[in-house]
């Protein structure tokens, strides 16, 4: 019974909580750029008034909204193993399960993408496909040098290992990696490359509007919220010796400075080429390498 | 009934089936069926032993059903849970391939003479290779597969690139053959036997008399298996073979026959060769050669763009996971025997995966090919609306290829991540093999699920097959199905098929060495915990996971049907333009070309696309003497046809066709047999 609370309870916070972190992100880039901003809870109403629109999709379409569907399942799947206060909602948090978890995602935005059959959409999925195979490795190095600190697979085990060793360089250097990694994970400028909306109008998502749309941008917000968990709970669990009430507001805060860091750089960058994003993020990789080693030898 | 009258009838029909359909003179559908009628009694027969052997235990036949004295073999039958296992994998994918080869086989022009009877005897040469005990039988076997399996290559003889290709296949595999029997035939020294159970001592004796005797050994059975076995970079024949067959063909050699190679290296380094610094060093190798052709293989399949030679690639790629797994086993044995069980289940787990989606991979290629003619990609498109059986089994291989949950492949995959990664805090390597084994996934993603399906199904439906308007008949789908259905099973069954896999491995050693199921692999609700001894590192709950996916799958629907919204259809938006599909179409060549960039390899002045070597070998110029002198034909016989003709041509020119000629002749005959007869006489 109490596991059917924490996966209700964690299901909420993932499906409701996630858009107001997008609206304080909204208000902080018109912060930077000196506008006024859209109101806080503007993510809640564009959800709500996209819902309502039509449905358009391509004649070319097979699947229709079913990817849209399974896209959002996977990513509260995920979110669902990510560890908060230590534990996982849902089955121990097995590391392989949660990146499998965010592929399915992306291959059900792939999917969708190729359904509509339109040119710009595979251009788009062709550069998604090839950011994932540079920017999910460092998330996965970075899990490892994690497991392989903690000797466990389990979200769980890893998010208590800092609190009872400490931490150390390996997991510093990995978390560094996996923020620089979480910029394009997230398609955020300057990264923004699959979508491209002045070039590629949206990439995958050019012949797919309303319902369905709000769907998949539901699941980057919520994406947005399990990174920066996974960050702030493996990687820097630090509570500056604070306890109950304010140890959660320290975490809170941690994850707020994490998604505004991202809305930083995202709002004063323009969006890259590919192959110059492709090499940045081997170099990306390789910082996470690096922590690994580290890892390996003891550090 | 007793087992081994069973196995022997079993190989008998398939005997008989063989002549029966070389014989018959029947339509092309008719003997089909035929053929399938004799394969279905041989499937049903070791269907039967397989399942009694997992349900009651090892069939081993002390007394040989027949001996070849002078030549020291004896043909021993045995059948324990590994051979069961490989047994369930033949009949299975085999079937599917013969039901799937009645409709297929019908657009070639080629004899099915050439085609059923061999199909059958290939069946045959792979069954006994797992069955038997005695090593000498099993080459004898080995060769039956590999002999039927070339003329199987290059059914399409009168296609010069098919016959290369059957030709590179059979010189290769042949030199890994030979040597297999040289090692063999070594052994046999020592041992005076060729049962397998004799050949394990000899292996410990020679353990400590000659090291390098042994080590030498190794390595020819190595090379002999990994050449089967498809694993770079020994498989090159692979890539050429593959798409040269017909698709069923295709889906048999990658769907089971290359297992083969995994089986013998199995019953040798596992099954004969004693526990020790010999099992860390070979286990070493099978990883590194795993790790690299896993790699390698993947890689290479994102620059093709002929549908199966996309598979062909992958297939060298995904038996590089299977030996990573079994390698990673092997080399922990003496170190931590918890960790080489769950690496060899690993393993062992990725074979039978692979088995089913690879061959049902292959047959959606075949059924590509059987309605657009062609194995280009590029010229395929949108065909997903018209064949939707076909696209519809072709996603579920290609999520179960790239490891989907909860489809089968994730299962594998799973296994292998933990068996290398925790490996890997004993033994690094092992982490590095684990983390390229990660990447590679992600590489298998793009190019089947991305790059294949997506030039294939999606997307719209090019000028080259326009006429493409339904799917493929009845019994091409069922076969299709009978896979899927597979695939989606085995990512479900996890609990039965990891016993079942535990239990053929165990059988290869002695009982009290590995530890018990349950201290390694806890069960509950369905799903799997690993526990290596400090409490639990991984789940997997393949039940829950689907709950939980159907359940917010459900939660989302309902979300998203909340609006009200109306639904509404509308062409394509290319920017106010009007464009044909071919102008605006996305190329199989363009896709990941940043990436693939990345990947290219430059040696100095040598430069080439992609890892996979593919310098051109320096052709020999034979001098014209020697060449002559093996070109029996021009020598021998195209000068006495070139005699005979032109002494008949002689004779044909009496045939004027005038009465006066003819006249003519009779008189100089009776006079040449009026001479004769005063001569004589």
């Amino acid at each position: 019974m109490n596991s059917v609370i924490k996966i209700t309870g964690m299901l909420l916070v993932l499906l409701f909580l996630s858009p107001l972190l997008e609206g304080l992100l909204r208000k902080f880039k018109a912060l930077v750029h000196s506008r006024i901003g859209p109101p806080l809870l503007q993510p809640y109403w564009d959800t709500l008034k996209l819902l309502g629109k039509d449905n358009v999709r391509s004649v070319h379409s097979l699947l229709g909204p079913l990817p849209a569907y399974l896209s959002l399942a996977a990513v509260l799947l995920a979110g669902l193993l990510v560890p908060v206060g230590g534990t996982s909602a849902f089955a121990g948090g097995d590391m392989i399960l949660f990146l499998y978890m965010i592929g399915l995602a992306s291959v059900c935005v792939m999917l969708a993408g190729m359904d509509s059959g339109s040119p710009y959409a595979f251009l788009g999925i062709a550069r998604e496909m090839m950011t994932s195979l540079t920017v999910e490795p460092v998330l996965f190095i970075a899990l490892i040098t994690a497991a392989l600190k903690t000797h466990s697979f389990r979200f769980s085990d890893m998010a208590f290992y800092q609190q009872t060793s400490g931490t150390s360089l390996s997991m510093i250097i990995s978390g560094i990696a996996l923020l620089l990694g979480i910029q394009a994970q997230l398609s955020k400028l300057p990264f923004d490359i699959p979508e491209a909306e002045g070039e590629l109008m949206g990439g995958p998502f050019i012949e797919i509007s309303g319902p369905t749309f709000s769907l998949y941008r539901w699941g980057f917000i919520i994406k947005q919220l399990i990174f920066s968990l996974i960050l702030v709970q493996i990687f820097f669990p630090w509570t500056f010796g604070l306890s109950g009430l304010w140890a959660v507001l320290a975490q809170i805060a941690k994850i707020l400075v994490v998604v505004l860091l991202v809305g930083l750089v995202d709002v004063v960058n323009p969006r890259l080429r590919i192959d110059q994003a492709m090499i940045y993020y081997f170099g990306v990789v390789l910082t996470a390498l690096v922590g690994l080693v580290f890892a390996l030898v003891g550090a | 009934m007793n087992l081994q009258t069973v196995i022997l009838f079993s190989m008998a029909t398939l005997f008989l089936g063989a002549a029966v359909t070389l014989l018959m003179p029947y339509s092309r559908r008719t003997i089909g069926w035929i053929s399938l009628f004799f394969q279905t009694v041989a499937s049903l027969g070791f269907l039967y032993t397989a399942l009694r052997v997992l349900a009651r235990g090892t069939f081993n036949l002390d007394k040989p059903v027949f001996q070849v004295a002078g030549l020291g073999a004896s043909f021993l039958l045995k059948v324990d849970a590994l051979s069961a296992i490989f047994l369930l994998v033949i009949t299975v994918v085999s079937w599917a391939a013969g039901l799937y080869s009645i409709e297929y086989m019908k657009h070639y022009k080629e004899s099915l003479a050439r085609y059923y009877p061999l199909l059958l005897l290939f069946l045959l040469g792979m069954y006994g290779v797992v069955v038997v005990r005695d090593l000498f039988f099993f080459i004898v076997f080995w060769e039956f597969m590999t002999l039927t399996s070339y003329a199987l290559v290059v059914y399409e003889w009168g296609n010069r690139t098919n016959v290369n290709a059957g030709f590179k296949y059979f010189l290769m595999t042949h030199i890994g053959t030979a040597g297999i029997i040289i090692a063999a035939n070594t052994l046999y020294h020592y041992s005076q036997s060729f049962d397998f159970n004799a050949l394990g001592p000899v292996m410990g004796l020679l353990m400590s008399d000659n090291p390098v005797l042994l080590h030498t050994l190794l390595l020819l059975f190595f090379l002999g298996f990994a050449t089967k076995a498809g694993i770079f970079p020994f498989g090159d024949w692979l890539p050429d073979a593959h798409p040269a067959a017909p698709s069923p063909i295709s889906a048999i050699l990658s769907g089971v026959m290359i297992k083969m190679g995994i089986y013998g290296i199995l019953r040798v380094f596992l099954g004969m060769l004693p526990v020790s610094h010999f099992s860390y060093t070979w286990g070493l190798i099978l990883t590194i050669f795993g790790t690299l052709s896993l790699f390698i293989g993947t890689m290479t399949a994102m620059y093709q763009h002929d549908a199966k030679r996309v598979l062909a690639f992958h297939s060298i790629g995904q038996n590089g996971y299977v030996l990573l797994g079994i390698g990673a086993g092997i080399m922990l044995l003496p170190i931590s025997p918890a960790l080489a069980t769950i690496a060899i289940i690993a393993g062992l787990y990725h074979l039978i995966n692979h088995s089913t989606f690879k061959s049902l991979l292959f047959l959606t290629a075949g059924s590509l090919q059987y309605k657009t003619g062609t194995k280009d990609l590029d010229l395929m498109g949108g065909l997903g609306k018209y064949m939707p059986w076909t696209a519809a089994c072709g996603i579920i291989a290609a999520f179960g290829i790239s490891g989907i949950p909860p489809l089968n492949g994730f299962v594998s995959k799973w296994f292998i991540y933990h068996a290398t990664l925790n490996g890997g805090f004993a033994v690094p390597i092992l982490l590095l093999a684990g983390v390229v084994a990660l990447f590679t996934s992600l590489l298998t993603m793009a190019s089947v699920m991305v790059k294949f399906t997506g030039l294939a199904f999606f997307g719209q439906r090019t000028k080259a097959n326009e006429n493409v308007n339904s799917d493929v008949p009845r019994t091409m789908i069922a076969g299709q199905v009978i896979l899927a259905v597979l695939v989606v099973l085995q990512g479900i069954l996890v609990v039965w098929i990891t016993k079942t896999l535990y239990a053929g491995v165990t059988g290869l050693l002695t009982p009290g060495y590995w530890p018990k199921f349950s201290s390694v692999i806890n069960i509950n609700q369905g799903g799997l915990a690993l526990n290596l001894g400090e409490g639990p590192v991984g789940f997997y709950k393949p039940l829950f996971v689907l709950l939980a996916l159907a359940v917010l799958t459900l939660a989302v629907w309902v979300i998203w049907k909340s609006g009200g919204s109306k639904q509404k259809v509308s062409a394509l938006w290319y920017s106010g333009e009007v464009q044909s599909p071919e102008a605006v179409r996305y190329y199989a060549n363009s896709y990941f070309k940043t990436f693939k960039q990345h990947f290219n390899i430059r040696i100095g002045k040598y430069s080439q696309e992609g890892v996979y070597p593919n310098w051109k070998v320096p052709k020999i110029h034979k001098s014209f003497k020697l060449k002559h002198l093996l070109d029996v034909d021009d020598w021998l016989y195209r000068p006495l046809v070139y005699v005979g003709h032109k002494v008949l041509e002689v004779f044909a020119g009496t045939h004027s066709g005038f009465p006066q000629w003819y006249l003519l002749w009779m008189v100089i005959g009776a006079a040449v047999a009026l001479f004769i007869m005063f001569m004589v006489g």
